[in-house]
């Protein structure tokens, strides 16, 4: 579903990330783990097109996506979560659900409000804020509004960064569970989380970052119980959810 | 003997509503790419001298939406040619390439219509009707109406529909627009021909009375620029407030004062204004261009 070969990246001259081959299958989640500066956000900030990579491509669903802009990947199916939720934050939470779908072709009205439908149900939370403004949101609401926002796109692959980032356990603990039942229900998604036990406890396959490298893959199984990986990559510092 | 007071008030309310749908211009590019057209002036004068020339062919009601439409095209000019390749660099560029372009509009005007101010006939006729104890000449009618049904107009489009709140969400927050498949190159270019099209009306409006020339908007773009700045360059409100408020203080001080000092009260204003609150008294704080 999504291919990433030899790609390289950065910003300005050096390029922070270095030829990472990964492979994403539909219906897999893949996480990407790393300590900070390994280069993760980089990795999905090329991928979705805010940056553009100095060698090698992506392939999604067999498009090449080199070169294109951000919202024409967003077009191919591509949804990104970003570092940090990026909300529309004087809009409102409707609006934000709106505009997530406004890549969509099938823009028929049926169409989006089951999709509509559906992320209220995923996230009742979000029913009750619908008209309030996205940035007076909590950083859970907020978290949680991102990803629906990413889901109004209906996309073939949701890549998501640090969705734990800036949140209490039981926050984080919660949108796990969210993206476990996401993952049931067969979509293809890419996460990268710092909190490698996290990512590693509802992957299906998993990559090691560490300056700008893929240093080991394997399936999560395999790695969450490989203590090497923990203390040589990830600065051995788990989360421990309640 | 008339109390004179509304008179003022009418003559101080015309002319801040021009400042405000300036100021509206300069706010419509300011939210989306933290840059404006600083030769808004020039558009303006353009607007009203392509207006002049349309007249006698079209009559002036059928004039006004060609002169919009036009607006919108120069803007869109505007954006590519002095605009978007400085948008990427750090570099501030485009403050220098948009009072270029407005030095080259104004010169090939001066070329087509002349360096001499020439009359707008307006086409309402001069005949006051009294409001409230002033007398109101039907071109100020026309003015504050015309300005205010296109501020309405362009407000409600950003507001209630998807195309104008992904130009909102391109103000807020420019990546995650493209992330959710907007072409946020395409918005600002909206936003250009938006800010360019509210100054070529504003042009067409505010010419029966002024004189109509290629110079005729420098102050008046300057004025405009100290309304959006007094409402804050983020909010459409704030643009129509400041505007009305520097109108309305440089028609009393000329009036009571002497218009010689015309132009101290708006400046004062907005002294006083920014020292309280920077960023406009209707504005928020947005982040950097990127
Ligand atoms: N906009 C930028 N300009 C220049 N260098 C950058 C930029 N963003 C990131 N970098 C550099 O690239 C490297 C990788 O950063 P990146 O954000 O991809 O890491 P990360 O793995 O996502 O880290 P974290 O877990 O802290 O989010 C870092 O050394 C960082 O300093
Ligand atoms: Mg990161």
């Amino acid at each position: 579903m999504l291919t990433i070969e030899k790609l390289s990246a950065g910003y300005g001259r050096a390029d922070v990330i270095h030829n990472l081959d990964m492979k994403v299958h539909q219906g897999q989640l893949v996480c990407l783990i790393g300590g900070n500066g390994a280069g993760k956000t980089t990795t999905l900030r090329t991928i979705s097109g805010m940056l553009r990579p100095s060698g090698g491509r992506v392939l999604l669903d067999g498009h090449d996506l080199r070169g294109l802009p951000s919202h024409r990947v967003s077009a191919l199916g591509l949804a990104h979560v970003p570092e940090g939720r990026k909300l529309f934050g004087s809009l409102s939470v409707m609006d934000n659900l709106r505009l997530g779908a406004f890549a969509r072709k099938d823009r028929v009205r049926g169409a989006l409000s089951f999709d509509l439908d559906f992320v209220l149900e995923v996230f009742p939370l979000l029913r009750e804020r619908r008209s309030q403004q996205a940035g007076t949101l909590s950083g859970g609401e907020q978290q949680m509004l991102a990803i629906a926002r990413a889901l109004m796109a209906r996309p073939q692959v949701m890549v998501l960064d640090e969705p734990s980032l800036g949140l209490a356990p039981k926050l984080i603990a919660e949108v796990y569970a969210i993206i476990a039942r996401l993952r049931a229900e067969g979509r293809t998604m890419v996460i990268v989380e710092q909190f490698a036990n996290l990512a590693l406890a509802v992957a299906d396959h998993a990559y090691v970052m560490a300056n700008g490298c893929i240093v080991r893959e394997g399936p999560a199984r395999q790695l969450r119980d490989d203590e090497s990986v923990r203390n040589a990559y990830l600065g051995g510092h788990p989360l421990e959810l309640a | 003997m008339l109390d004179v007071l509304p008179q003022v008030l009418v003559s101080g309310i015309t002319l801040g509503t021009i400042y405000g749908l300036i100021a509206f211009g300069y706010q419509l590019t300011y939210v989306t790419s933290r840059t404006v057209n600083f030769g808004q002036g020039e558009a303006l004068a353009v607007g009203a001298l392509v207006g002049l020339s349309l007249t006698p062919m079209l009559g002036y009601w059928a004039m006004l939406p060609v002169v919009i439409v036009f607006g919108g095209l120069y803007g869109l000019v505007v954006e590519r040619i002095a605009v978007r390749p400085t948008l990427d660099s750090p570099s501030e560029g485009w403050i220098l390439a948009t009072i270029a372009f407005g030095i080259v509009a104004k010169n090939v005007s001066e070329n087509i219509w002349g360096k001499e101010d020439l009359p707008f006939p307006s086409p309402l006729p001069p005949l006051p009707i009294e409001i409230g104890g002033a007398f109101v000449m039907p071109t100020e009618l026309l003015i504050v109406g015309g300005a205010l049904l296109l501020m309405v107009a362009i407000e409600l489009f950003n507001r209630f529909t998807l195309l104008g709140r992904a130009f909102a969400a391109t103000a807020d927050e420019r990546e995650a627009a493209g992330l959710v498949g907007i072409d946020t190159e395409k918005v600002i270019s909206g936003s250009f021909a938006l800010s360019c099209a509210t100054a070529a009306c504003a042009g067409v409006l505010v010419a029966p009375v002024t004189l109509t020339g290629p110079g005729m908007g420098l102050v008046l773009a300057l004025k405009g620029f100290s309304a959006a700045i007094l409402g804050g360059l983020t909010s459409g409100l704030g643009a129509v407030v400041g505007g009305l408020l520097i109108g309305i203080a440089e028609a009393l001080t000329a009036f009571y004062i002497s218009t010689g000092y015309k132009e101290v009260p708006g400046l004062l204003i907005l002294l006083a204004a920014l020292t309280l609150k920077p960023e406009g008294l209707f504005g928020r704080v947005l982040a950097k261009k990127v």
